[in-house]
């Protein structure tokens, strides 16, 4: 049981996606959730794209299991990979970002010293 | 990454500069995933020999017909949807084993025992169960109106490619039982297509399909090499009757279907054309390879180095159905245009439209390489029998082209 008085705890906050360890982590759980799908023997239900169904399985689990074993290839295929690039573009944006705004604010600082 | 949430930069900034990363990536990574799917197209086509992927695959393709068990099942999994397939993955397979014993002389006498197996089920099939055990269920619907009456209907896609079985087999070694066969099939495929003012014999009832009738003169072709018969001036007077009659005016692809009396049924159709423009090659080069070209204008695309087929040209606008299998949207995928783009395209030795084919294969087609057979699992057997004779095709054509020479 849950109770319903405890505070949230401020460690499980949820990643923000737009973030390089936000784009990070859902590249990788694409990645591992394509990975877990392919184990699991779902690329043989990918023939629902043909029209035909998968051996010994209900015509329609076969073509719900194809149609997210697709979507999972995709995710791993297409979108973790950007995730991940577009993760460590950001690293370093936001580092040449922040360094520009401390040194922004620290010339506005000393600027502010100097008429007081 | 220790700053993602807070730190110098504003949630904007940081916003605006994850979505401008996103797409940086998009736009490294997209064009980069070409180099990643690129299979060795020595590893598919082969100008001699067997390449290795058409072996795997063909390995699957006898196992099936080795064991029983198995070819049962396949065979009820696909009557299900369409009894259409399971006559059309026999075809596909038995011409692909005729190049396959052109291609590897040692292997001739297996190819020769399997081919003679399907096409003595096949015959028998058609024999217990009429045309009908071979077509998807509205060809009883109606009544095929060039069958005489009293007649059991025939049709020109079951007349056709079961020739075409009896005369490549013929063409690897000749057997003598099937003599008179095909003579059969080929006077048929002749009559109907005499009956019809654009010499065009019907699939379906009032139904004739360009994929058939290219068909019909490829197996007239085979029949004349082998028998010593002329069907050049039926083939010839076609030809010319469909560039005439049976050509789209916006695009000049050969229509897919038509009436008996040459009335449009459906424009240009990829699971049709690039079938076409194969069997054309064997009896009018010029024409065939006028119509590849063509219909690689038309429905043959290429995004960042992956190449696929369109079912319908954009002109032509059609909809989706048994023959064009899922398209996927916005682009315009069709597996069956792009399945049969490789027979067309392996035809004319066309490289590049060939490898950008493979590399749309290698990321969509799903490959399970297992105990030494090749599937794909967004294919099915007669999808991957089409494969296979899109890799072994070329010595049954060139040895019927160097025989029928004066």
């Amino acid at each position: 049981m849950s109770d319903p008085h405890a505070r949230p705890d401020p460690r499980r906050k949820r990643l923000p996606f737009f973030s390089p360890r936000g784009l990070v982590v859902r590249a990788l759980i694409l990645g591992a959730a394509f990975g877990i799908a392919h184990l699991a023997g779902l690329r043989g239900h990918a023939t629902f794209l043909s029209g035909a169904t998968a051996a010994g399985i209900h015509p329609i689990l076969s073509a719900v299991l194809g149609c997210a074993y697709l979507a999972l290839y995709v995710g791993a295929v297409l979108v973790a990979p950007v995730f991940l690039i577009a993760g460590g573009i950001l690293v370093v944006v936001l580092r040449l970002l922040g360094r520009q705004a401390q040194s922004v604010r620290g010339r506005q600082e000393s600027l502010s010293g100097q008429e007081r | 990454m220790g700053e993602d949430r807070a730190g110098p930069v504003s949630d904007r900034t940081r916003i605006l500069a994850s979505i401008a990363a996103i797409a940086l990536a998009a736009a490294a990574w997209l064009p980069a995933l070409r180099l990643i799917f690129d299979p060795d197209p020595a590893e598919f086509f082969t100008e001699r020999g067997v390449a290795p992927k058409a072996r795997l695959l063909a390995e699957r393709h006898l196992r099936l017909w080795r064991d029983p068990d198995l070819r049962r099942h396949e065979i009820e999994r696909m009557r299900v949807r369409n009894a259409e397939w399971d006559f059309m993955g026999r075809s596909f397979f038995v011409w692909s084993l005729a190049n396959l014993a052109l291609r590897e002389p040692s292997q001739a006498a297996e190819c020769l025992d399997v081919m003679d197996a399907i096409i003595g089920e096949t015959i028998r099939i058609e024999d217990e169960g009429g045309v009908h055990a071979f077509l998807m269920p509205y060809g009883r619907t109606a009544r095929f109106v060039q069958s005489e009456p009293g007649e059991p209907p025939r049709s020109h896609f079951v007349d056709g490619e079961i020739a075409l079985m009896l005369g490549m087999r013929r063409v690897v070694a000749d057997r003598e039982e099937y003599r008179e066969p095909l003579r059969i099939r080929i006077d048929r495929i002749v009559t109907r297509m005499r009956k019809s003012p654009v010499l065009s014999g019907e699939s379906y009832p009032n139904e004739c399909w360009t994929f058939c009738n290219t068909l019909g003169l490829a197996a007239l072709r085979v029949a004349d090499v082998l028998d010593g018969t002329d069907h050049q001036g039926l083939i010839h007077d076609w030809i010319a009757t469909a560039k005439e009659r049976l050509v789209e005016p916006a695009t000049g692809l050969l229509i897919s279907a038509y009436t008996v009396s040459g009335q449009s049924i459906y424009g240009p159709e990829g699971s049709t054309i690039w079938m076409a423009a194969h069997c054309l090659a064997l009896v009018d080069e010029a024409f065939a390879a006028d119509q590849y070209a063509r219909a690689k204008r038309e429905i043959g695309r290429n995004v960042l180095g992956f190449a696929y087929a369109r079912e319908w040209p954009p002109s032509c606008p059609g909809g989706i159905d048994v023959d064009s299998g899922i398209v996927i949207p916005v682009l315009g995928i069709s597996a069956s245009s792009s399945g049969l783009a490789f027979v067309a395209a392996a035809t004319f030795d066309d490289r590049p439209f060939l490898e950008g084919l493979l590399a749309s294969l290698s990321l969509g087609g799903f490959p399970i390489e297992r105990d030494g057979t090749l599937a794909y699992a967004s294919s099915n057997q007669v999808g991957d029998a089409v494969l296979l004779y899109a890799m072994t095709l070329g010595p049954i054509w060139q040895r019927v082209k160097e025989r029928g020479r004066p």
